[in-house]
């Protein structure tokens, strides 16, 4: 028998309660597997945390993975996959392959220190990868994401336009970023410190996340359940692999000036030496109280602000305004320079961003993909997500694949550099490139 | 069948699940077809506020949903204070799956798995037939 070949597959439970859940992950991605898989990666939405909890979901998918498999994972708005799309349950997508070696690594307290959370990591990556000697490196990094930060006598709103002055609203939002770790994710910066710090890999990111609220989210590494940490599974491989960051948002005639932020650029206070969010309304021509706790998933969704990607570049990526503090936006991505257009997209061409980042793939067949995609996509869409789901179909055919909805997402190559945004859709695939496999 | 024994009921027993679906069930006009494996009793407390006004204006969409049947409607939407009402139909049947939700909710989430469940049921009653048709045959 021929074993030499690489085996990958997708598993999943809809089981409700954590243990029998994960045994049940566990079991239905292993059992094609020819031999133990040399990695094992897991998504699960946040339903868990009332069902048993995640450290018991990590107990039984252990009850079934030998104790040396390594595991990295999230949680995740949702997923897609073979078997469809689902806004509750938990995925996981094992490999197993000769020609291949693999590292895992973490980095805790992102929030507060999010570069040395980062170098942690990346240092047991380069170890566990150095005796390496394939030539295509890998790495699949999930961050643990933005959290709303609860305000005393305000709690945890998206919109709070007045009470409090501003000023204190965000001393207190600053106050809760780095003694509670419940603020931005600033998993950028974690993303970014990986490119300076592994610029050999290509990467995915994606940022753990909860059922949207942004209460809570945690990270999985073998079998520990983690909050305010990177995770990452590294791979080096002779297997070829491509990477790809697709959004097709338009640019609108709707351009702007960011004329004051807080000192990290997230937050906005002015535009065009304007109030930043009645100018943006003015901007936009919406009243005063258009946008509100009920609108927010139907308008700011539509309408994220563009930022350049590089410097010496005129791509605009497109950045989700997290909450609105008075008159200043929190945004999730920093801002480093003044420009910036509106941009906009409609239920279409969120679809056709699918086609778009397929299309560079199309030459070669797919053993397995990664896709981080984010949220919003799969909020927008709601349940016609399910197009979107059998566009990857289509391509993957029988191979395996999950998509996975974060907050916050990237690839990086040495070749393109990073690509870090919101709303989009970010694809890792691999495939069998056999002049260079053995 | 009884109702704890009802595979449809299992389905809506798991939307009854999610925090933000306050009721849920499977309703055509005048008639609910099928209800969670709990009854009417597993409902959410705070639907009985305005369950009055809700089961009147379930029963009008239900009826334009009878009405249009012929050109297969997918999903209807209604919202009512702080409400929303989501009717999922089932395919050649003039059955909707109908779901509660508070307004502010992330409907994206629960419209997946309200499709989920229809997709669900679904296979229920097309694994039903089949199993008729060898009995019958």
């Amino acid at each position: 028998m021929d074993d030499s070949n690489l085996d990958a597959a997708v598993g999943m439970s809809r089981k409700w309660d954590a243990r029998e859940a994960g045994r049940e992950v566990a079991e239905s991605t292993i059992k094609n597997l020819k031999r133990p898989p040399n990695f094992f990666v897991l998504f699960s939405t946040i339903h868990y945390e009332k069902y048993g909890g995640f450290q018991e979901l990590l107990n039984g998918v252990y009850d079934v993975l030998p104790d040396n498999v390594p595991l990295i994972g999230g949680t995740v708005t949702g997923f897609s996959n073979n078997y469809g799309v689902f806004a509750r349950g938990v995925t996981a997508l094992a490999v197993s392959y000769p020609y291949m070696d693999v590292a895992v690594g973490y980095g805790r307290n992102t929030k507060r220190n999010p570069k040395k959370a980062a170098r942690q990591c990346a240092t047991m990556i380069k170890n566990g990868l150095k005796d390496s000697t394939y030539e295509n490196k890998f790495l699949l990094h999930l961050v643990s994401g933005s959290i709303m930060p609860d305000i005393p006598f305000i709690g945890r709103r998206k919109i709070i336009r007045s009470g409090l002055s501003t000023k204190l609203l965000l001393s207190l939002f600053g106050f809760s970023e780095y003694f509670f770790q419940k603020g931005y994710g600033r998993d950028d910066e974690v993303v970014e410190e990986m490119t300076k710090q592994l610029p050999e890999c290509k990467m995915l990111s994606g940022g753990t996340i909860d059922d949207g609220a942004a209460l809570r989210n945690f990270q999985f590494f073998n079998k520990n359940v983690f909050t305010n940490s990177i995770v990452c599974l590294g791979i080096s491989t002779k297997y070829g692999l491509e990477v790809k960051t697709t959004h097709n948002m338009k640019k609108t005639d709707i351009v702007f000036k960011i004329t004051k932020t807080s000192k990290d650029g997230r937050m906005i206070h002015e535009i065009n030496d304007k109030p930043a969010v009645t100018e943006f309304l003015r901007l936009l021509n919406w009243s005063n109280d258009f946008l509100n706790e009920e609108t927010w998933f139907k308008t700011n969704y539509f309408f994220p602000l563009g930022f350049r990607i590089r410097n010496d570049s005129d791509d605009f990526g497109p950045r989700l305004i997290g909450a609105i503090f008075g008159e200043s936006f929190i945004t999730l991505i920093r801002s480093k320079d003044p420009d910036a257009p509106l941009l906009t997209i409609d239920g279409k061409s969120i679809l056709e961003t699918v086609v778009t980042n397929l299309k560079s793939f199309s030459d070669n067949k797919p053993e397995f993909g990664l896709i981080s995609s984010c949220t919003t996509r799969l909020e927008t869409l709601e349940e016609e997500i399910y197009q979107s789901r059998d566009l990857l179909l289509k391509y993957f055919g029988n191979s395996p694949f999950i998509v996975f909805y974060v907050g916050g997402e990237s690839t990086y190559s040495p070749e393109k550099g990073l690509n870090y945004a919101n709303m989009s859709f970010n694809s890792a695939i691999f495939w069998n490139n056999e002049a260079l496999c053995r | 069948m009884s109702i704890k024994d009802d595979p449809i009921a299992k389905v809506l027993d798991n939307l009854m699940k999610l925090d933000d679906i306050l009721a849920c069930m499977v309703a055509r006009r005048n008639m609910i077809s099928v209800e969670p494996s709990g009854g009417t009793n597993s409902f959410k407390p705070e639907i009985y506020n305005v369950w009055d006004i809700v089961k009147r204006t379930m029963e009008s969409q239900l009826s334009v949903i009878s009405e249009y049947s012929q050109v297969n409607p997918k999903r209807l939407g209604f919202q009512l204070q702080d409400y929303e009402i989501l009717f999922y139909v089932i395919p050649d049947t003039e059955n909707a799956i109908v779901a509660i939700v508070r307004s502010l909710a992330n409907r994206g989430l629960i419209t997946v798995e309200m499709e989920n469940a229809r997709r669900e049921i679904i296979k229920i009653i097309e694994e039903d037939e089949k199993k008729k048709l060898t009995t019958t045959a």
